[in-house]
């Protein structure tokens, strides 16, 4: 068995930043992020490491070009979130299911000892049910009863509203009529083709030509990668039943026009595969087009295809996240005094969103082939709104000795999440890296993580779907910490 | 020790090995009883490394079975010299993902999933 981790990085939509993963089973990936991963590496010796790892094995290639290069993937994942109407829509209605469902839950939580977790599907269970469930999860407390859980009329319908947001959501992530049989196209696999593209480039800047090969093959022949792989190889052979070269500007320009749609204006036609599989056809029948004026080909490709001008999609949700704060500025008295702290953390989260995607559009519009040029994009890095970054260690955290942790801190890296571990070592579950990744400050770190746990606190309590994630994992622990058990509702 | 009569549990996997959890339970009613099991489109399926996966929610008859379970997903991790394989269980309690590649012994496995079921000592 090879022993490699495979995926390196993960977009959060809970954080406005980018997320490194590590995996408990792989300390040493961790310690080979510090010396080839971050800022700080000396890019003689990473390309060194390249040449070593290629001469190893395929997969210790694959793991050091991963890791070398995972950063520029997740800020690319960053910069799609914060420049498009369809990241920015998914961050405001998480938004709008903290603000509902914290007004119903903060109250329900003072002095009680179990609480049913996801809340929505407590509410939907018939009496009978509810009596059942109490009486299997006193059996698995040991006995302890499990005290009756009422809510009001108000917290209810409150409960209910997340309910439906979600269900926003989910139309948002998961398109059923993009899915045939066992296949399913879905939006995050543009999103995947948009990061892959730029970080093949990543790879050829800093490791070399004979790596981009390794990397792109591990990547297409893998079957766990298909996520990342699928767009890009429907667009790869594209440009080989022309017969010419794939030409990464222009597939990279088809990822970031289908994340451009405008949802206000164009409905569901604007999810970003309904705009691929439109755009795929016309491409299909005509040819891949020839590297151009991407403000052009963006034109030509909207009119052709009767979409409103990705322009406008980028004013109409400027205008969206705009009235939303406007309401919460209006309105932050007419909320209880429990939700002030909230209500403030939330217009922080709004504004900050708000200047991050004026900052990216401006950009994009001046020089939308400075955005889709995965190389101009790479070279001019410094230019687009930097990123809070955090490595979070699933699996069950990482364990190390005080002394690492005290010298982390003294680089300026903060424990996010870790306990003692016997006398001299520490689990570490998530650290926040001293400074944003990239160039122009304009969302502070620590808030944003702050954010982050408050809205997997949301998920925790309010989303009935991925109730396998992770990071319940940290919710459950401080919740208990507290001297409350979170019992989940498993159907 | 203290034990419960029943135990809830839900596992995500691969659509074989569900399939086979399935068929075992089936085959056992008196340790365990499906409630329900089908695909999942979880659109989040990927992180694992799942091109297509499975659930399966079920009642499990006390600590025998539960041991059943844990040796069952013990020689689906070892199996197949497959490092990427992963199961993920859930209980009202808590959830774990287990992977091929964390290399556990079928004792800390059943370690894993007795905490899961609040089996204490």
């Amino acid at each position: 068995m090879s022993a490699i981790q495979l995926d390196y990085g993960e977009f959060d939509a809970r954080f406005l930043g980018v997320n490194v993963r590590f995996h408990a089973a792989h300390p040493s990936t961790w310690t080979l992020f510090d010396e080839i991963g971050t800022e700080k590496r000396d890019p003689q010796k990473v390309f060194e490491a390249g040449r070593a790892a290629l001469k190893e094995s395929p997969e210790r290639a694959f793991e050091v070009f991963s890791v070398g290069t995972v950063l520029t993937h997740e800020v690319r994942h960053f910069h799609d979130f914060i420049l498009s109407p369809y990241g920015n829509a998914l961050f405001r209605l998480r938004l709008t299911i903290l603000l509902n469902g914290f007004q119903a839950l903060l109250p329900l939580l003072g002095g009680r000892k179990t609480i049913p977790v996801p809340l929505p599907a407590w509410l939907a269970k018939g009496d009978a049910e509810k009596a059942r469930l109490a009486e299997q999860w006193a059996g698995l407390m040991g006995g302890q009863t499990v005290e009756p859980f009422d809510l009001s009329d108000d917290e209810a319908r409150l409960i209910d509203q997340t309910r439906d947001t979600y269900s926003r959501i989910k139309d948002f992530l998961f398109n059923p009529r993009t899915v045939s049989g066992s296949v399913s196209f879905q939006p995050y696999h543009l999103w995947e083709a948009s990061a892959f593209i730029t970080q093949v480039q990543n790879v050829y800047s800093v490791f070399g030509t004979e790596a981009v090969e390794a990397f792109t093959n591990f990547i297409l022949n893998h079957p766990a990668a298909q996520p990342y792989s699928i767009v890009f190889r429907l667009l790869y052979e594209l440009w080989q039943e022309a017969g010419v070269a794939f030409d990464a500007e222009v597939g990279s320009a088809v990822a970031a026009w289908c994340l451009l749609g405008d949802f206000v204006n164009d409905g569901w036609a604007a999810c970003p595969t309904v705009r691929f599989a439109r755009l795929y056809e016309l491409l299909r029948k005509e040819g891949p087009p020839p590297r151009g004026d991407v403000g052009e080909l963006f034109r030509a490709w909207t009119e052709r295809l009767s979409y409103s001008p990705v322009e406008t999609a980028i004013e109409r949700n400027n205008a969206s996240t705009q009235r939303f704060i406007d309401h919460l500025e209006q309105n932050a008295g007419n909320y209880p005094d429990f939700m002030a702290h909230h209500v403030s953390h939330l217009l922080w989260a709004l504004k900050s969103l708000a200047r991050a995607n004026a900052h990216a559009s401006r950009l994009f519009l001046s020089n939308p082939k400075g955005y889709v040029n995965p190389y101009d994009y790479v070279q001019n890095y410094e230019a687009w709104p930097s990123a809070p970054a955090v490595a979070t260690f699933v699996g069950g955290g990482i364990l190390i000795p005080k002394q690492r942790m005290e010298a982390l801190q003294e680089q300026g890296i903060i424990i996010h999440n870790g306990k003692t571990y016997g006398e001299d070592q520490v689990i570490v579950f998530k650290v926040l890296f001293p400074k944003n990744v990239g160039g122009v400050h304009l969302i502070d770190a620590e808030l944003a993580l702050g954010l982050s746990d408050l809205l997997t606190m949301s998920d925790f309590f309010f989303s009935e779907y991925y109730r396998a994630d992770d990071e319940f994992d940290l919710v459950r622990v401080s919740l208990r910490e507290a001297g409350l058990t979170a019992l989940e509702i498993l159907t | 020790m203290q034990l419960h009569d029943q135990i809830q549990v839900k596992i995500i996997g691969s659509p074989e090995v569900v399939e086979e959890i399935r068929s075992d339970w089936a085959a056992r009613p008196d340790q365990a009883q499906v409630v329900s099991s089908g695909p999942e489109r979880d659109i989040n399926s990927y992180r694992y490394g799942l091109t297509e996966i499975a659930t399966i929610v079920g009642i499990i008859e006390g600590v025998a079975a539960l041991g059943e379970l844990g040796k069952k997903l013990y020689d689906y991790l070892k199996g197949g010299g497959d490092d990427a394989r992963t199961i993920i269980v859930q209980t009202p309690l808590g959830r774990w993902e287990f992977v091929a590649r964390d290399d556990l012994t079928e004792a800390e496995v059943q370690e894993i999933l007795r905490k899961l079921a609040g089996v204490t000592p």
